[in-house]
């Protein structure tokens, strides 16, 4: 009331207002006073609860779903501790966890692909979590393969979420149409079959070889079946391996277009109906099932009868990152939290992976045959980062152009293949 | 406008949709392809038309990409805005009142536009970081304006020489500040072009899909484009998505084109009777 | 009485009018300044935005910055190491050979397009707005979509080849073979780009005042010599500003070439930026990717040195 000026004064008015104005109001901030110190108990309160931060690329439903069960199980039984999930696309995770690392706000725990973890590692972000790990029941009873993939000497960087590897999805009628009681078992048995299947615009086999990593992930179980390695490409069984796919593409059993496929277009092939057989992993089977397609999975053929089978690993690590200790402690429990047994089978049979713990991957099996040859071929499966450590990156860019010349016959088998060990060799001189 | 040369307009119409319906042939792929389940997409059989409309896929697609609606308006209609002020008397002053060192900022202003997006992206990543603008709207339309801001600039540079400047001269002689002169002289002559580059300023991020990327983690503060990418997951393609999604995303934009191209029309005509 | 003294309080709160013009000396100096108020917006978001990325990118190319030295900010100079390594790739001088080829087809079409669709739509006619919003779909959609769009259509069993058949063409796996991949991708990529041209050039002819051409048309002028004498030597700002600006998105095409080709097959359609790319954020050499970057901008600067002098006069 004192602020009001009589209006019989108006010239007065603009001179005074301002500054007096605010001046006269500070003894009513007393509210603000109270609302402000109120908001900073609830701040310091809210801050003693430590957020997670988990990045991935999982864009399936079922996936989300996955995670999201975990999430509400996880903060039910510790309800100091929030799980935050951030979906980054397949292709920057990497180079975003980087970045954030590097402006020093990095998430908790990053969904890193099992062959990068070793080359992440090198960066130094990567928490060595073995002494945690160490205490964890299924840590004994985890596949060696998985194993290897996070473990650089005696540490530890991550914890596989689970495995995935591949095998050879085959369409029962088609098969029955053409005569083919059974699957193919080795390479020959593949030829003739792919060849019997494929009536135009059916092809009798889709592989993906497009120009990165997937071309050599689907390459791996060809190579490695017949004892060869990448780091020696020019072996005779690197050869023959290579020969087997330039023939498939030769013949037409394998469309041409294969080289611009990734395994998600290869996977709509297949479901399409323009594909009789695939090489293709479990993350497939949820689709495969909605399409209505009545379909079975067999073990990857092998180059000769009796021979195993050796795939590659897939699927991501729960990688935790340097940070905040209680942040790092919060996520080593969320960690410990899904390695249960239990809950490892659920999530495992929502992503439709293969657990990376034995006991786990076995009752899966049984329960579901469609998984069951990828049970199989676990005890034999091989991390990729064996050959080439932290390397293995670009030497597998410079497998997937041999590759790719050689199947769409721009260089004959041999030649790809020489100029890839070149490339392969100055980089071990590099090491 | 010219009038017809020919005696009657529809003539033009009628060539006009047919050049317009060959050069957009590929988007009928889409629409039928939105319509289709994603096993007979893929079917050996090439068909002309589905063989049973599936609506859900729009509907999904609608469900899904309508929470992000709001976030592209926002960030595209304000960037335009921004774009338009910062960068409308930048342009005139360049061009016609020869302020010096117009040559290093156009030169600038263009090489910065030469590095690719995704080398562009890290620094400014950073820079946000460190202002604490990262998932913030404010964050990304500052960010979309590193590329429309030289865009703008160029073209209305390009627009404003053919401003008569003689009518700004008068104007000046008879005492009008620079400003004035800015205001209620240049901008209704320039209108058309100014217009055209709004609405381009609103298209591109509109369209964006790189700056959102590296700018925006919050699920709810992502633009639909980003809604859309998703549908290329690591396991597999949401053909039903996608398509339904990308003649959606695309569809506010065309009705917003058609509107301010009114405005183009109109604001010719008014330029014309000078 | 309230109406008379809100009136006297409105009178005293706005400043009287100065009458007369300020002193001669106060409004030339304000005069000379008042330009530089226009462009100051703008200088101080060139420096605050884009000259910082720009400088962290070049010295990015001058240093050691992969995964082990990224994070940990040290990234030690390493002069032109990066550069020596990709100049001494032949992927990289494919992609440059590519990236050249792409540009310069990809344009040549879009603007020749873009300029007769322009020309076209000065008629008046019905239905006019609709279709110019229509033919602006191209450029609106995203890209991702476009970029599947005409894989679906290159592919070995699609609509490309199976309308080849009808002609008795026998059809090709466009994308998978080497040369023919570039050829698809700049196809994809003239489709994306011609509606750019066309609007922005629209906008320029329709600032050409029509009494021009109606004396030319009274001088017994042909229609393209109109076009030839009057609305290509208007446009040519225009013109210029619109091939500047095409060169410069073109040769940083991206998402749509990744898409379709991913660079393949075996490195044959990889452009520069793809090739970036690659090394970027597959090899997590951050450092060599800048140093592509750069090469990426001197070959536009070169391209576009002689447009940027005409636009000077």
């Amino acid at each position: 009331m004192r602020n009001d000026l009589p209006l019989k004064h108006p010239m007065r008015k603009p001179h005074t207002m301002p500054p007096n104005h605010l001046l006269r109001k500070f003894p009513r901030c007393w509210k603000f006073f109270v609302c402000s110190s109120v908001a900073a108990v609830c701040l310091t309160t809210a801050r003693s609860e430590t957020t997670v931060e988990i990045v991935h690329y999982f864009t399936v439903p079922g996936q989300i779903q996955g995670l999201e069960d975990i999430q509400k199980d996880f903060e039910g039984a510790n309800p100091d501790i929030k799980i935050k999930f951030t979906y980054i696309p397949f292709n920057e995770l990497l180079s975003r966890t980087m970045q954030m690392a590097a402006v020093h706000k990095p998430p908790a725990i990053s969904c890193i692909d099992n062959p990068d973890v070793r080359h992440v590692a090198k960066s130094g972000v990567l928490k060595d979590i073995s002494a945690s790990v160490a205490k964890f029941p299924t840590w004994q009873d985890t596949y060696p393969g998985p194993k290897a993939s996070v473990t650089e000497g005696t540490k530890v960087y991550g914890v596989p979420i689970g495995s995935n590897s591949l095998a050879l999805f085959y369409n029962k009628k088609m098969l029955t149409d053409a005569g083919v009681t059974d699957p193919p078992k080795t390479w020959d048995e593949l030829k003739e079959v792919a060849a019997k299947l494929t009536k135009p615009p059916v092809y009798g086999l889709a592989l993906s070889a497009p120009n990165d990593e997937q071309s050599t992930w689907q390459f791996e179980p060809f190579l490695w079946s017949n004892g060869g390695s990448l780091l020696d490409l020019t072996a005779a069984p690197a050869k023959e391996a290579l020969q087997l796919w330039v023939d498939l593409l030769k013949s037409g059993s394998v469309s041409k277009d294969c080289v611009n496929w990734s395994q998600p277009e290869e996977g709509d092939q297949f479901i399409g109906g323009q594909a009789a057989m695939m090489v293709m992993g479990p993350w497939m089977l949820g689709q495969v099932h909605k399409s209505g397609i009545d379909f079975g999975v067999a073990p990857m053929p092998v180059p000769k009868e009796g021979m195993k089978p050796v795939v590659p690993l897939g699927g991501e690590c729960w990688c935790v990152l340097k940070g905040d200790p209680k942040v790092e402690e919060a996520s080593l429990k969320f960690i410990e939290f899904v390695q249960d047994s239990a809950r490892l089978e659920k999530l495992c049979n929502t992503f439709n992976y293969i657990s990376s713990v034995r006991s786990v991957a076995v009752k899966q099996g049984q329960a579901n045959p469609e998984l069951q040859p990828f049970v199989l071929q676990m005890d034999t499966a091989r991390a990729r980062p064996e050959e080439g450590g932290a390397f293995y990156t670009e030497v597998s860019l410079a497998a997937r152009t041999a590759i790719q010349q050689a199947i769409t016959g721009q260089a004959t088998v041999d030649a790809a293949l020489a100029s890839a060990a070149a490339k392969i060799k100055t980089l071990a001189a590099k090491k | 406008m010219r009038p017809p040369t020919f005696r009657s307009p529809w003539l033009y119409t009628v060539v006009g949709v047919i050049v317009t319906v060959i050069l957009l042939s590929p988007l009928y792929w889409v629409l039928s392809g939105s319509l289709m389940t994603q096993r007979e997409l893929f079917s050996p059989h090439f068909s002309l038309w589905p063989r049973e409309l599936v609506y859900e896929n729009w509907t999904n697609a609608v469900v899904r990409l309508w929470p992000h609606l709001a976030t592209s308006a926002i960030v595209s209609v304000c960037t335009s805005a921004l774009t338009l002020l910062v960068t409308a008397p930048a342009a005139y002053a360049i061009v016609w009142l020869k302020v010096r060192g117009r040559g290093a900022i156009l030169s600038f202003m263009l090489t910065s536009q030469m590095l690719p997006a995704i080398v562009f992206v890290i620094p400014l990543f950073v820079v946000f970081s460190r202002m604490n603008i990262v998932n913030t709207l404010p964050g990304l339309i500052l960010g979309d304006m590193t590329f429309t801001v030289p865009f703008a600039l160029v073209m209305l540079g390009a627009y404003l020489r053919e401003f008569p400047y003689q009518l700004v001269e008068a104007a000046l002689v008879d005492g009008a500040g620079q400003w004035r002169a800015f205001f209620s002289i240049v901008l209704p002559v320039t209108i058309t072009g100014m217009i055209t580059v709004a609405i381009f300023s609103f298209l591109m991020p509109w369209g964006d899909l790189i700056f959102a990327l590296s700018l925006i983690t919050e699920s709810g503060l992502q633009p639909l484009t980003l809604e859309l990418y998703k549908a290329r997951g690591a396991l597999g393609i949401d053909w039903s998505f996608l398509l339904a999604g990308s003649l959606l995303t695309a569809l506010p934009a065309v009705i917003f084109v058609v509107a301010a191209s009114r405005y183009i029309v109109s604001g010719f005509t008014r330029g014309a009777l000078h | 009485m309230k109406q008379l003294e809100a009136t006297r309080t409105r009178v005293s709160l706005v400043p009287p009018v100065e009458p007369r013009p300020l002193p001669h000396r106060k409004a030339a100096w304000w005069r000379a300044l008042a330009p530089y108020s226009f462009i100051l917006p703008i200088v101080v978001f060139t420096l605050l935005l884009l000259a910082y990325p720009m400088l962290y990118s070049l010295t990015l190319s001058f240093r050691d910055a992969t995964v082990d030295t990224f994070v940990s900010g040290d990234m030690p100079f390493n002069g032109f190491a990066n550069y020596q390594q990709t100049l001494s790739t032949g992927t990289f001088w494919q992609a440059l050979v590519n990236t050249i080829i792409f540009t310069f087809c990809s344009i040549l079409f879009q603007f020749t397009i873009g300029f007769l669709l322009a020309l076209f739509f000065q008629n008046r006619f019905p239905l006019k707005n609709v279709l110019i919003a229509l033919l602006l779909v191209p450029w609106i959609a995203p890209v991702l979509t476009a970029a599947y769009t005409f894989k679906g259509l290159f592919n070995e069993v699609g609509p490309v080849n199976q309308l080849a058949h009808w002609f008795g063409i026998p059809g090709l796996p466009w994308l998978a073979l080497p040369g023919f991949a570039l050829a698809g991708t700049i196809v994809a990529n003239i489709w994306i780009g011609f509606p750019f041209n066309f609007i922005l050039l629209y906008s320029g002819i329709c600032g050409i005042p029509q009494e021009i051409y109606e004396a030319a048309r009274i001088d017994g002028a042909s229609y393209w010599r109109r076009v030839s004498y009057i609305t290509l030597p208007i446009l040519k700002p225009v013109t210029v500003a619109v091939l500047m600006l095409g060169t410069i998105y073109t040769v940083k095409v991206f998402d749509l070439v990744w898409i379709m080709t991913g660079g393949g097959p075996a490195n044959t359609s990889h452009l520069l930026s793809t090739y970036a790319y690659q090394v970027g954020f597959s090899l997590l050499n951050f450092g060599q990717a800048a140093a592509i970057a750069t090469v990426i901008v001197l070959l536009i600067l070169s391209l576009n040195l002689f447009q940027l002098l005409l636009q000077r006069k």
